[in-house]
């Protein structure tokens, strides 16, 4: 910010300072004109050697510019003041010719050494504008100009990134709903949810706005059931998911983009007991699954977090709606008996778990 | 604008949804056992006393699995038991009385086969609490015993003859019987064997309360009962039954009377809702506080045998003349246990008898066959190390194994020599098991991780150490196994090889009510 309000104050200066370079003879003139009394008339500005004043007080100086104008000033310090603020005082002390003279600086410099009471009007020095000073004056300008414009071309240009966010990052709530009465002996009842995690990446596009990503997750659920068996023991029912899924994306519009979701996957189930049964043990047992699902991203335009430089192009933030039916294997629970006793141990089976039913999905993520 | 409030809404319908689908926690499989489960020919039916459940586990393989055949069961299950004579069992359960929240259940007998299959037999809204089957398990008899303030009004002497060869829904299958006319509350009902009465086997149910016997013709159960009033002035208390093996008679003892009353039956005309027969009774004298009876003999020369603990006596009686021999007893004794063998000083095989009383050292042998010849030589009295508690009989292997306040001691009945055993606890009657086939005793203290064993013949003893405390021990004689039950919520049970009794050769089972409890509930 501060770099960009001294490129606008400097941009400001700048546009100040070439006005003022474009009007100062004009000023100039007008100036003495007031001072005079007499009627301003249009002259060419004297050449710098000769008028280090004028340089001063109307060119405004680019330093460049008045070589000569740093004797002047030596000699006279009303002229060494800052541009402008010169040609003033000179001509409020009544030498107006220091500024306006070829030649008139070695005048003002006497001048200023005489008391002031014995300062008398100096006459009136009538201008001469040689047709080289003012191309000389134009030249400057212009190359202050060109300077300028180059200035700015230095500056990096804006440039516009690819805004297409092909991969996707996504934080998920999956909340499966359960129909097997088995699950009534769970903390959930009738739901489970998952946390998860996923990556997808956009892989084809099969039309302007549809796209084809591939995706890979990873979930985890947990359930419990205080009192399976009895008040006394209970059972931890946990499992990790890995799923793989092809999903369709229609682009519809620049924030919410409907799509399609095939995927599928395994997860590993452990059943652990604690209470009066913790000395059972279960097996981790496995069940694959295949869903469908349809649902919305909603998700940042596209470009809202790009930079100047085209960074962050095709970063968005999004929320993600599916539901869908998810059909997977039962899993069937074997407990075996405790290790370390004398006499083997037959455990029961717990019967299955049916887990196939209508899920819905919400996820947090993020396109890059 | 509108994406977060969409969003958000989404998610609030989703967590509600969550919410919103939350079931209440079932019920848990916690198994409360009734006594000890009822061993049939493969398997064990566990049944609940709490829950309305009765499990049938299979220990027929060589490797059980732990998987149950769960039987749902009407409410209030209060006695379980083997048919007699079938691979079948049988639970009462007493029912409910209506509340705030549950209807009323009626009683219910229930008939469970080996595929778990039940036939429930209801029998009113009376809380029946006992049952006494036949001896061919055809009839059982369901009655009330002690008192009850579960029901507003209740008769008391209700009773329901189920006939379990029928269907619960066929005609005659359940049959409600209130004895009219009957001034006191049954105690007890016993069903005899078949007897040749008025030329028609018939099996009677014999109905014992304060004063009377009651008699139903189970045959005729739409008959009227006979009632015979045993003493007009007092409650004598009959007790004991003893049915004669070659005669329609049979014998009445009471707690609170000297006489041992003798039921004989004969051909009575009667109107149609009558008995067509009547017992004449015949009160032989019994001593002075009888305590036991028993029968021994066959046909004529049927005699009864009684122990008068007051009078401190052994009496032989000869029902058709009356005629009593009575001997005098070192100790009095209480118990009678008859058996056939021989004795030291005779080699014939006849019936002799053991006579002991609880809380007696002294045991004593009597030979009741011509009691009348050389009395004193027919008694023998044996002093054991500490009073008996119990009894339990090993007569196919000529022994008595004596539970006794400290240990047992196992009695040679031929030779008459004790074995004293030394136990770590006092044994109930019901503690030990028997194994005919490899004369081998089994005990299973209560609370113990161990099974003891002591070898008949060569009284060698040793023990196995179990995983689990014993609960109780189920013999599975047919399939050459001990079944060891444990006191566990989830159900536990360990088999034990009789041919191979080590832990290596013993296999649990264990967590079988527990078994598929994800799919209860699954049409």
């Amino acid at each position: 910010m501060k770099a960009g309000r001294a490129r606008f104050a400097g941009r400001v200066w700048g546009a100040a300072l070439l006005v003022a370079a474009a009007y100062a003879p004009t000023r100039s003139v007008d100036a003495q004109a007031a001072v005079s009394g007499e009627p301003a008339a249009p002259v060419p500005s004297p050449p710098a050697a000769q008028t280090p004043a004028a340089t001063a007080s109307a060119v405004a100086a680019p330093v460049e510019s008045a070589p000569a104008g740093t004797t002047a000033a030596t000699d006279a310090p009303a002229a060494s003041a800052a541009p402008g603020a010169v040609a003033q005082p000179a001509a409020a002390a009544d030498a107006p010719a220091a500024s306006a003279e070829p030649g008139a600086a070695a005048q003002a410099a006497e001048s200023t050494q005489a008391p002031a009471s014995a300062r008398a009007p100096a006459p009136r020095a009538r201008r001469r504008w040689s047709a080289a000073d003012v191309a000389r004056i134009r030249a400057e300008l212009a190359a202050q100009r060109a300077a300028k414009a180059a200035a700015r071309k230095r500056r990096k240009p804006r440039v516009y990134g690819d805004a297409g966010a092909a991969n996707m990052l996504g934080f998920e709530l999956l909340g499966s709903f359960r129909r097997d009465v088995g699950y009534e002996h769970f903390e959930r009842g009738a739901t489970s949810v998952r946390l998860g995690v996923f990556g997808s990446r956009d892989v084809l596009t099969l039309a302007p706005k549809l796209i084809a990503s591939l995706e890979l997750g990873v979930g985890f659920e947990h359930d419990s059931a205080k009192r399976l068996f009895d008040a006394s023991s209970g059972a931890k029912l946990d499992s990790q998911t890995l799923h793989g899924g092809l999903t369709l994306r229609w682009d519809a519009l620049s924030c919410v983009s409907p799509l399609l979701r095939a995927w599928g996957g395994a997860s590993l189930f452990q059943l652990t007991f604690s209470g009066s049964a913790r000395d059972f043990e279960t097996e981790r047992t496995s069940s694959r699954f295949g869903a469908l699902g349809a649902g919305f991203l909603f998700h940042t335009p596209a470009r809202t977090f790009e930079s100047r430089g085209g960074r962050f192009s095709s970063f968005g933030l999004g929320v993600l709606i599916e539901a869908g039916y998810a059909w997977r294997s039962p899993v069937d629970f074997e407990i075996s008996g405790a290790e370390g006793r004398a006499i083997r141990v037959i455990g029961p089976s717990l019967g299955g778990l049916a887990l196939s039913g209508p899920y819905l999905r919400s996820a947090f993520v993020v396109r890059m | 604008m509108m994406r977060k409030p969409l969003v958000s809404t989404l998610f609030t319908c989703l967590l509600a949804t969550l919410a919103a689908c939350r079931e209440d926690d079932p019920p848990p499989v916690f198994v409360e056992l009734l006594g000890r489960p009822v061993a049939l020919d493969d398997q064990l039916l566990f049944t609940d006393a709490r829950q309305q459940y009765a499990y049938l586990l299979d220990v027929a393989a060589a490797e059980p699995k732990a998987e149950t055949i769960r039987i749902g069961l009407p409410p209030r299950a209060v006695v379980t038991e083997r048919r007699r004579e079938h691979d079948e069992a049988l639970v009462l359960c007493s029912g409910r009385r209506a509340d705030g929240a549950r209807d009323a259940a009626p009683a219910a007998l229930v008939r469970i086969t080996t595929e778990g299959q039940s036939h429930v037999y209801e029998l009113g809204t009376t809380p029946f609490n006992a049952v006494t089957q036949s001896e061919d398990g055809r009839y059982a008899i369901v009655y009330r015993t002690g008192t009850t303030d579960s029901r507003t009004l209740d008769n008391p002497n209700e009773l329901v003859v189920v006939d379990l060869d029928k269907l619960p829904d066929a005609a005659g299958a359940v049959t409600r019987k209130t004895p009219d006319g009957l001034g006191h509350t049954l105690t007890r009902v016993l069903v005899s064997p078949t007897l040749r009465i008025a030329e028609q086997d018939r099996r009677l149910l014999v109905v014992l309360s304060a004063a009377e016997v009651t008699l139903f013709d189970l045959t005729h159960l739409d008959r009227r009962a006979t009632i015979v009033q045993l003493d007009e002035s007092r409650q004598i208390e009959p007790e004991q039954v003893v049915w004669s093996k070659s005669n329609p008679t049979l014998y009445v003892r009471a707690r609170s009377s000297d006489n041992i009353f003798m039921f004989r039956f004969e051909a009575h005309d009667n109107d149609a809702l009558g008995n067509d027969f009547r017992p004449t009774i015949n009160p032989l004298s019994g001593g002075d506080g009888p305590r036991d009876i028993a029968l021994f003999g066959t046909g004529s020369a049927e005699r009864l045998l009684v122990v008068a603990e007051q009078s401190s006596q052994v009496l032989v009686i000869d029902p058709s003349s009356s005629k009593t021999t009575a001997l005098a007893l070192q100790k009095p004794a209480q118990r009678i246990l008859l058996f056939e063998g021989v004795s030291p000083s005779d080699t014939r095989v006849q019936t002799r008898a053991l006579l002991y009383s609880e809380k007696q050292q002294a045991i004593t042998f009597v030979d009741p066959e011509d009691l009348s010849e050389s009395p004193e030589e027919k008694l023998e009295t044996i002093q054991v190390s500490s009073p008996v508690t119990g009894l339990f009989p090993l007569l196919a292997e000529g022994r008595v194994m004596l539970l006794q306040m400290q240990g047992v001691t196992l009695l040679n009945l031929g030779e008459r020599t004790l074995t004293p055993i030394s136990a770590s606890a006092v044994l109930t009657q019901e503690a030990p098991l028997f194994d005919s086939e490899r004369k081998r005793l089994w005990v299973g203290l209560s609370q113990q991780p161990w099974i003891g064993t002591l070898d008949i013949e060569s009284g060698m003893t040793d023990e196995i150490r179990l995983d689990a405390a014993v609960h109780s021990l189920v013999p599975l004689l047919g399939l050459g196994r001990l079944a060891v039950v444990h006191a566990d919520a989830l159900g536990y049970v360990t088999l034990v090889d009789l041919e191979r009794p080590a832990p290596e050769h013993a296999i649990s089972v264990r967590g079988f009510f527990s078994s598929n409890i994800f799919d209860r509930g699954r049409r």
